[in-house]
């Protein structure tokens, strides 16, 4: 640097300037953590939020989630509700620059410019905010027990913070619920059972779990009969919600598959389930 | 529909129980009526109006344009527009993005491909354009309209016909923009109709679930005491995706065993190919007049 900083641009003469470690590259990271989503540790804080009856935080490699649960709270209008109404709210942060959340309603009425750069995102990383709220609304009035809040309001916030591009969008569908689901239980309102939602993908070689089979992704309770037979436990679980995506293998008959995963992904909720209701009874 | 306590108690307990019995006496299987109509919007490639007995009324209308681009993902486009209801509600993209996965899942997208550089981009808009008072204020979602504009998407795709191209296919090395014969007699359907061997736009359907019981077209009545309700898509004789839980109504939810997902799937394989046939024969009625339709 052998220019004089007379207007002192770069700052007082002992400053060092800002350096940013190098951004790996892509392809490393998503094959170590493409194999590896289900291993990774979940980093969960439950109670931050002080003004909101029950919030959670999540942290899953860069997959950042923050849900908060305000009420029951009395809802003031004309019509008469018998039981409390559900109001779900989902936001992803403007600065998600890795990721494009795809608005289908700007999409198509929009030109191309839009779906030009829409066009490169694999559909299976694709965020799609409708799906994300319709499966929440399914599972929350199904687990929630409305009948026991009339005339209120209950609302649910989600804020998507970060996440990246080799977490495909059912995994993060999946966390999302999980969020959801710990502030609900963190808030205190009455749910049917404690909820855990997983996603499952059956496939016939499961070495490359990746590029093979049919996933599923369900959000399941447990009911209220018990049976001391695992096998024939798999039948007592709920599901509040699931979702099938597109299959990247098309020729695979889906509902021959579905029985097995369905129990596989019930085996594997259940798992999670354990460790999250032991988390939040130590908490308490 | 506002039911009483007692009223959805009776209707609850008649369709769960061991031989169920709906409130209009039809089998699990049995569709409402429906009419339809193809083909009667003149400023359209093709369209379809198809509506309930209860005055639910659906217009899917396919318009083509023609792109120069080879992204697959840009070329079906979807929008759907509800009459009392705002194009950003979780409801209308919600539906758009299943009837467009739907698609996107099941076409072949040869028969859009025009010449080497250019294919056609299809528009497709659907209008719901009356829902029974009974939906609003209530606590019925709109999801079960999703089988009936599903229904219509096909019919429009069935009836869409293209102009006849007759400059060069193969204009990879030519700077030329496509022509086409302004004769519209010598126009081809999208989806041709001779052949076993084509394709077939997927058809979503919604299956209701109340107990161990598992219905096809649920009416209103049937949606309020329904437990769940899951749309299932069937594209090519087969079952594919998106499958998904939705909730109908949400006055009486609870969740699914997941047995019964595997009921509705089978439910939908018993029905599909009588839909199939039934859409196809419509399709394929002529009409010249476009008063017929009203």
């Amino acid at each position: 640097m052998n220019t004089v900083d007379r207007r002192r641009r770069l700052g007082p003469s002992n400053a060092i300037p800002l350096s940013f470690p190098s951004v790996e590259s892509n392809s490393d990271i998503e094959n170590t953590s493409v194999s590896s989503f289900n291993e990774q540790k979940l980093f969960i804080q439950l109670s931050n939020i002080p003004t909101a009856t029950g919030s959670s935080f999540l942290q899953l490699g860069n997959n950042l989630l923050l849900a908060s649960v305000y009420g029951p709270r009395p809802s003031f209008k004309r019509t008469f509700n018998s039981k409390a109404v559900l109001k779900i709210t989902f936001h992803s942060s403007p600065f998600l620059s890795s990721r494009q959340t795809e608005s289908t309603f700007n999409n198509n009425n929009n030109n191309n410019n839009n779906n030009h750069l829409n066009s490169d995102i694999d559909p299976e990383y694709q965020i799609v905010n409708s799906v994300i709220l319709s499966t929440l609304e399914t599972a929350c009035s199904n687990l929630i027990l409305l009948d026991q809040y009339p005339k209120s309001s209950i609302d649910i916030f989600v804020n998507l913070i970060n996440t990246d591009k080799s977490t495909k969008f059912i995994e993060l569908l999946s966390l999302i619920h999980t969020a959801v689901n710990l502030a609900l239980i963190d808030s205190g309102i009455s749910v049917k059972n404690f909820p855990s939602s997983i996603v499952s993908s059956s496939s016939s070689s499961s070495s490359s779990s990746s590029s093979s089979s049919s996933q599923i992704f369900i959000n399941s309770i447990h009911s209220d009969i018990y049976d001391n037979d695992d096998e024939k436990d798999l039948q007592n679980e709920e599901l509040l919600t699931f979702y099938i995506p597109k299959s990247t293998n098309n020729n695979t008959n889906i509902k021959s598959t579905l029985k097995d995963s369905i129990d596989d992904a019930i085996k594997q909720s259940r798992a999670l389930r354990s460790e999250l209701s032991q988390f939040c009874y130590n908490k308490l | 529909m506002v039911l009483s306590v007692a009223e959805s108690a009776f209707i609850y307990d008649s369709l769960v129980s061991s031989h169920p019995s709906r409130p209009d006496s039809r089998k699990p299987t049995q569709y409402r009526p429906l009419k339809a109509n193809c083909g009667f919007l003149p400023n359209s490639n093709g369209s379809s109006r198809i509506y309930n007995p209860d005055g639910t009324e659906c217009i899917s209308s396919v318009k083509a344009k023609v792109i120069r681009s080879n992204n697959i993902s840009d070329l079906i486009n979807v929008e759907i527009n509800i009459f009392g209801e705002k194009d950003n509600t979780t409801l209308c993209q919600h539906l758009t993005t299943l009837i467009k996965e739907s698609l996107n899942d099941s076409f072949d997208f040869n028969a859009l491909k025009l010449t080497d550089k250019y294919y056609f981009q299809l528009y497709i808009d659907i209008s719901i354009l009356y829902l029974p008072e009974d939906f609003r204020y209530s606590s019925y979602t709109f999801y079960s309209i999703l089988s009936l504009i599903s229904m219509g998407v096909y019919l429009a795709l069935k009836s869409a016909k293209l102009p006849l191209l007759v400059s060069d296919k193969k204009d990879f090395e030519v700077e030329e923009e496509p022509t086409f014969s302004d004769d519209w007699e010598v126009s081809s359907y999208l989806i041709p109709r001779d052949s076993i061997s084509t394709f077939q736009p997927a058809l979503v359907f919604i299956v209701g679930i109340a107990g161990n019981t598992v219905i096809i077209d649920p009416s209103l009545e049937e949606e309020h005491v329904l437990e769940h309700g899951v749309c299932v898509t069937w594209s090519n004789s087969k079952i594919t995706t998106p499958i998904q839980s939705l909730a109908l109504s949400t006055s009486n939810n609870k969740a699914i065993k997941p047995n019964l997902v595997i009921k509705s799937m089978d439910l939908v394989e018993q029905v599909a190919g009588d839909v199939i046939n039934a859409l196809n024969t419509i399709s394929e009625q002529e009409i010249d007049e476009f008063d017929v339709v009203f």
